[in-house]
């Protein structure tokens, strides 16, 4: 019962449930132990152990290792199948003979992950795989979030999500070696892409691509979580992995300030800095000192920077725009998208460069993908506004209207509409 | 002071129902502030979770012993445990099940007085 009081005290508290992430932890441990080709044979088993837990927990409380009694269960009712088929066909089942215990599952800190959830973590985004679908499984086998859950996070109907994760289970399956951890130079590779599947978790939450919630704060804490235990793995823990986790908990800090109570979103420039999480803010910061060891920078790098030149910005007018400004041109220089340009002229323009934000946005008129971006019109407004330009800053804002494909940017354009013709 | 056995009937878990973790934790808490105010009162003489793993089911059975296993989990009637209080009245047993956590979820409560 004192997993309560404990769950007040970690870091992830606000974020995150224990446990979602004890359940996570042991449906990696099933399928560690069991193999990808009884994965969905280890999610019932783990599904009938929530249920158990249901059905006793409220007579006694929660057990003292709620993750060991949930594995027990689970682990004992695949042995109980496996051996039921095993009768049936005559064909020996391995290691059958024990039976599971509570001993056999170590629950980890929040902030780590046990080797048999990083082999999870490697399959879960092997490049086989859409990194979309990566993101689902993860949420299963990983994070413990039910098939609900994940529908709902990704707007997604619930059997679609069955689906997708079905058929990537079977696809994993065939994989050779893939309850391995990648060791050598394959190990880069693929944590380049787990860090990546990461980044894309976090994103989900912090910027929904559609629906009605302006944010997804518990998506926001798992890719949180799993940075962190990315940059903290002895397997793992690179230049890359530090930059990414520095990334994500210097961007998390400003959650709390992102989201107010009425329910919208508070973009930057608007937020009271003296709600950003201190924890998150320090730890993002003492991450991206420690991600200096290599000699590649990275993208993570150079968006870190960004964050933590925000982050330490008292206000933002007091912000070194100069920083931001030289961090995105690097950016451009190792991988040149449309979208960094467009933070490069918001940074240009923020910093009362405005000739040089003109040229930026000049140029992006011309990229096929602008016109119908939402973020363009806006930024194109803000400039113009800058420059006494009304005209141009009220056409540009009805085109954001037009193009708004959520609830949140409708309410975020319509307020800057007020705002300019005021 | 009379003693009476309190029962939870019904409620979620059935089998097929989907259970999240994050439903789970939700759903404990108020069975866990409910305990603990019993406990604080001093009325919660025991509690106990029951395994189904290992149940067993005994009969007498055209003319000898049978022993089958079960109940099973799946069974919409499963006891997963049992509470014991120890009250001076019965209005007081009855005022703690009416506060108990699983008549807001669906389920109901049974109040059985021990023999004294």
């Amino acid at each position: 019962m004192t997993r309560f009081a404990d769950a007040d005290a970690s870091p992830h508290a606000a974020l995150d449930g224990w446990m979602r992430r004890d359940a996570g932890a042991v449906h990696a441990h099933l399928i560690a132990r069991f193999g990808w080709g009884r994965a969905e044979m280890a999610e019932d088993a783990l599904q009938d152990a929530l249920v158990r837990a249901l059905q006793t927990w409220p007579f006694a409380g929660v057990p003292d290792r709620p993750g060991g009694w949930l594995y027990t269960v689970a682990a004992n009712r695949m042995l109980d199948l496996l051996r039921g088929a095993a009768e049936r066909t005559a064909v020996p089942v391995e290691a059958l003979t024990q039976r599971a215990g509570a001993s056999q599952f170590e629950a980890t800190p929040p902030d780590e992950l046990s080797d048999p959830e990083l082999a999870v973590l490697f399959a879960v985004c092997h490049p086989s795989l859409d990194p979309r679908t990566g993101i689902a499984l993860a949420l299963q086998v990983l994070s413990g979030f039910s098939l609900r859950e994940i529908a709902n996070a990704l707007l997604l109907r619930p059997d679609a999500v069955a689906q997708r994760l079905s058929r990537a289970k079977r696809a994993l399956r065939d994989i050779p070696g893939i309850a391995e951890l990648p060791a050598g130079t394959a190990l880069r590779d693929r944590l380049a892409v787990a860090l990546d599947v990461v980044a894309l978790l976090f994103n989900e939450g912090f910027e929904p691509s559609s629906g009605e919630l302006p944010m997804r704060t518990d998506l926001c804490g798992e890719a949180i979580r799993l940075a962190d235990a990315l940059a903290g793995h002895p397997l793992t823990a690179g230049p890359e992995a530090r930059a990414l986790a520095a990334l994500l908990n210097l961007l998390g800090a400003r959650l709390p300030a992102r989201l107010v109570d009425s329910g919208a979103v508070t973009l930057l420039p608007e937020q009271d800095r003296a709600a950003w999480d201190r924890v998150l803010l320090h730890r993002g910061l003492r991450q991206l000192a420690e991600s200096a060891g290599g000699d590649q920078v990275s993208r993570y790098h150079l968006l870190a920077g960004i964050a933590a030149t925000h982050a330490t910005a008292v206000s933002l007018d007091e912000t070194d725009w100069g920083a931001i400004v030289a961090d995105y041109r690097l950016l451009i220089h190792l991988e040149d998208s449309p979208v960094h340009r467009l933070n490069l002229a918001v940074a240009l323009q923020r910093g009362g460069w405005l000739a040089a934000a003109a040229d930026e946005m000049a140029r992006l008129e011309a990229s096929p993908r602008m016109g119908g971006y939402f973020w363009f019109h806006m930024t194109r407004a803000e400039i113009a506004e800058r420059v006494g330009d009304r005209s141009t800053a009220a056409a540009s804002l009805e085109t954001a209207l037009a193009l708004a494909s959520t609830p949140m940017q409708t309410r975020f354009v319509r307020r800057r509409i007020t705002g300019v013709s005021a | 002071m009379a003693e009476y056995l309190l029962l939870l009937r019904g409620g979620p878990g059935q089998a097929g129902e989907e259970v999240s973790p994050a439903e789970l934790q939700a759903y404990l808490e108020p069975y866990r502030a409910w305990l603990h105010e019993l406990t604080m009162e001093g009325t919660l003489l025991s509690a106990r979770r029951l395994d189904a793993d290992g149940s067993k089911t005994v009969r007498w059975e055209g003319g000898g012993v049978t022993v089958m296993d079960g109940p099973y989990t799946e069974s919409k009637d499963i006891v997963g445990g049992y509470y014991m209080l120890g009250v001076d009245t019965e209005a007081e047993a009855l005022a703690i099940a009416r506060r108990c956590p699983h008549l807001a979820n669906g389920g109901s409560v049974e109040l059985r007085p021990a023999f004294a």
